[in-house]
């Protein structure tokens, strides 16, 4: 078990926006959590990643709890999170911003290689390593938030809604992306709207409504769901 | 309606105030602070309503005060009609000034009316006269003094009508800002400080409402400038045009809330009173002091209040007073746990 | 006599715009008529926003013309085309966070008047309209993303648009909240406010465009009904990829 979330209640100044919630992540997986806007489903990545504190609950992390840690200590132990609008540093290059993913001791090691692996995945990044992240498209700029996080030599990558605000073309590419990921070893964490896409990628996906989790299936259960289908397939 | 006990209970005291306070010093210092609340709460139309964090506002009050003395001096007029004058030169320049100035964002428009006011001192410290007119230079102009003086003559030699003078202006001032507050301009003035995108999409003129918030702010903070010259009888560039107290009635409105009707008001009478107590206790030459207090005040609201909050928004909610929010208060980015997406309704409920 | 009725309500005619240097915007020219509802589609970067910003007045083009009713509205800035009736929704959208939905709608109201009353009045009725009732009260910064977007819409419907722009609206909807959202941009079409929409959600394109401009490196590469454009083999290529999308 690569992560294991127990319990796990969130609030903010009063609300729950999360209860008592369980997921667990085997090694290799990729799996998905979904549910309509305002689920709660950003929230329940951002408490993994560290950026939020839990009201109650444990998070473990390769067996060891890592509920008291802060955000920056998780990620060299391979949890990196892609945060939702892709947040590069505008006034940054593309290879800048790659650079600072592998700022700390045991990535920097690696940059040299992980840089070239980077560029060997998403070649168009190569291109444009000397341009400025403001002034790429956003389908680019997802591609350089992606790298980055890849500089960090994660164990579990989290997404937090990729495709949002993506041509159909480029959310093609993108979930095609995800499974190359996946492919390489890295455990995945996606957290999408898109749901039909997702659920053809994924291995296992969970659906959050109000901060619960609601159902729990692998993607093809999940596809032929009727309650899916209706919720937010549109059939 | 209910809004309006509190006021009713705080003007009736203060009318009340000299009745039973005889002592000519502690009036004179509460004169000052409701000249201070007055100040500040003029600053406030454009530094808290219009978002422009003005930091060199005293020019305006050096205006207003200049004006009034030198048309007494050389054309024999009223302070009052001077004071007028004053206020209409003042929103004049605030106009003018804004033009250029309004157009720098953030920090650099901040800089800009420093800069003014600096100038401004640094022009009536050195310019000793123009033409037949003397300017005092550093050493400032003197209001003769008029014996047997009425209230038309804006001087006295007690306190008391210093005092109710500057409660209407108060009174005037407040109730103005109340009035834009709820008008078209309030609305198009929150609209333009909290987003000037949007604001100009939904049809606001965003440079022509911060140039009338600019001239109406500074045309009342002139007049304050005049009434400060007929207290002293005296006016000198380094003080009226000076920083010092340029930064006060930022602090004031800041600490009290910025932005809001009521705030600086209360954040003057507060922090002032305080001021003005730790003069007393600790000796006349503790000028350090007061500006410690200020600072420590707002420190500890930029820390412990919600931004753009200050101390009147717990006051209105311990009196009920409070605008309900609605909900649950959550941060614009994390406003996913907000009130649940409502699937229901879609054009009608 | 027919000229006048066929007149378009929005032409745009050989937009240009540079960016130091970067080409954005290429000899675009489109014509919508009145009660339409436009679609612009393309790849992120080509050049969509600034088009909306060059109409909406926020960005001046390099060369080219943009008339509205007949009069030439290039370069003038975006008070003066509200007051004229064109209204813009926001990619990111922008409540004015610290007021109340009803007085974030006020200040779309106040374009029409200066009666504080009439403004309020016709804001609380538009705020019933998009289904924000029971949030009336509540601040901007509390509402959740769907709201924000409905919200986002009242205020500019407030100004009483001819035309309105929407900018990607429809992004971080689910499919339901699509479906809902389609029926209100229908509802408010039929009330008489003409709509160009850039969009990336291709359910909602195909099922309100009435005509589709696709753009891409700021230039047209195709136009015509929804159906036509989505067979053009550049815009599968450049933009729909093989499986036609979402």
């Amino acid at each position: 078990m690569l992560l294991k979330v127990e319990n796990l209640s969130v609030h903010y100044d009063g609300m729950q926006a999360l209860a008592g919630v369980n997921l667990q992540v085997k090694e290799g997986e990729i799996v998905s959590i979904l549910g309509s806007n305002g689920a709660g489903k950003s929230t329940l990545i951002n408490a993994v990643s560290g950026m939020l504190k839990l009201t109650s609950g444990n998070i473990a992390f390769e067996g060891k709890s890592i509920t008291e840690l802060p955000a920056y200590e998780r990620v060299p132990l391979g949890i990196v999170q892609i945060p939702e609008g892709r947040r590069l540093f505008p006034a940054m290059t593309v290879e800048e911003n790659l650079l600072m993913g592998s700022t700390f001791k045991a990535a920097k090691k690696s940059r040299k290689e992980s840089l070239e692996e980077a560029y060997s995945l998403l070649p168009r990044l190569r291109e444009r390593r000397s341009q400025v992240a403001k002034t790429l498209s956003g389908g680019e700029q997802q591609m350089v938030a992606i790298a980055r996080a890849l500089q960090s030599k994660p164990k579990l990558l989290m997404f937090d809604e990729p495709s949002l605000g993506l041509s159909p073309l480029l959310v093609q590419e993108l979930f095609a992306l995800v499974k190359r990921i996946s492919e390489r070893g890295i455990t995945v964490l996606l957290v999408e709207q898109n749901v039909k896409k997702t659920l053809q990628i994924v291995d296992r996906s969970y659906v959050l409504e109000n901060g619960a989790i609601v159902m729990e299936g692998t993607g093809s259960e999940l596809l032929n769901n009727d309650l899916i289908q209706k919720a937010f397939l549109g059939m | 309606m209910k809004k309006f006990i509190p006021i009713g209970v705080l003007g009736l005291v203060s009318i009340l105030i000299p009745v039973f306070v005889d002592n000519q010093y502690i009036l004179h210092s509460i004169v000052m602070i409701l000249l201070y609340a007055y100040l500040s709460t003029s600053w406030n139309i454009v530094g808290g309503f219009a978002g422009q964090l003005s930091l060199g506002h005293s020019s305006f009050m050096a205006i207003g005060g200049y004006t009034s003395t030198l048309l007494a001096i050389h054309s024999g007029l009223s302070p009052w009609i001077g004071m007028l004058v004053g206020g209409c030169a003042a929103a004049f320049v605030a106009v003018l000034v804004g033009i250029p100035s309004f157009r720098l964002k953030g920090a650099y428009y901040s800089l800009a009316t420093i800069a003014f006011a600096e100038g401004l001192s640094m022009l009536l410290q050195t310019v000793k006269r123009i033409g037949p007119i003397d300017l005092g230079g550093a050493e400032g102009l003197r209001v003769a003094s008029i014996p047997d003086a009425g209230i038309l003559d804006f001087q006295s030699l007690s306190k008391v009508p210093y005092y109710y003078i500057i409660l209407v202006f108060l009174a005037i001032v407040v109730f103005v800002s109340w009035y834009i507050d709820r008008s078209k301009l309030g609305y198009y003035l929150t609209a333009l400080k909290e987003d000037e995108d949007a604001a100009k999409a939904l049809g606001i003129n965003t440079q022509q409402v911060k140039l009338i918030a600019a001239g109406l702010s500074a045309f009342f903070t002139a007049l304050g400038g005049t009434f400060f010259v007929q207290l002293i009888r005296y006016v000198e560039p380094a003080t009226i045009a000076g920083i010092d107290l340029s930064t006060q009635m930022v602090f004031l409105a800041v600490v009290g809330g910025v932005g809001t009707v009521f705030g600086p008001l209360v954040g003057s009478i507060v922090l002032t009173t305080l001021a003005t107590i730790t003069q007393i206790y600790f000796g006349g030459s503790s000028s350090g002091l007061h500006l410690i207090i200020y600072g420590t005040a707002v420190v500890a609201v930029i820390l412990f209040m919600p931004p753009g909050h200050g101390i009147i928004h717990p006051i209105l909610k311990v009196l009920g007073l409070a605008e309900k929010d609605g909900a649950n208060k959550s941060d614009g980015r994390l406003s996913e746990t907000a009130a649940p997406s409502s699937r229901e309704d879609l054009v009608r409920e | 006599m027919s000229n006048i009725e066929n007149m378009p309500l929005l032409k745009l005619e050989k937009l240009n715009k540079n960016f130091g240097g970067l080409v954005v915007t290429k000899d675009i020219s489109i014509s919508v008529r009145e009660g339409q509802i436009f679609g612009i589609i393309g790849p992120n970067g080509a050049g969509k926003s600034t088009l909306f910003n060059e109409i909406s007045g926020y960005v001046r083009p390099d060369s080219g013309t943009i008339t509205f009713q007949g009069k030439d509205i290039t370069g003038l800035p975006p008070y003066r085309l509200c007051k004229q009736g064109i209204g813009r929704t926001f990619q990111l959208v922008k409540p004015f966070p610290s007021r109340t939905v009803l007085d974030n709608v006020a200040v779309g109201a106040f374009a029409r008047t200066s009666s504080r009353h009439v403004a309020l009045e016709n804001a609380e009725r538009i705020v019933h309209q998009l289904g924000l009732g029971r949030k009336i009260g509540v601040l901007a910064k509390n509402l959740g993303i769907v709201d924000r977007k409905r919200l986002e819409l009242a205020k500019a419907l407030a100004t009483q648009p001819k035309l309105l722009l929407l900018d990607e609206i429809l992004a971080g909807l689910t499919p339901s909240e699509v479906d809902q959202a389609i029926g209100l941009i229908r509802t408010i079409r039929d009330s008489g406010v003409t709509i160009v929409m850039i969009e990336h959600v291709m359910r909602a394109v195909m099922a309100l465009c009435e005509h589709v401009l696709v753009i891409n490196y700021g230039q047209r590469i195709a136009d015509g009904t929804p159906a036509e454009v989505i067979e053009h083999p550049e815009v599968i290529s450049a933009y729909l990829g093989s499986e036609h999308a979402a």
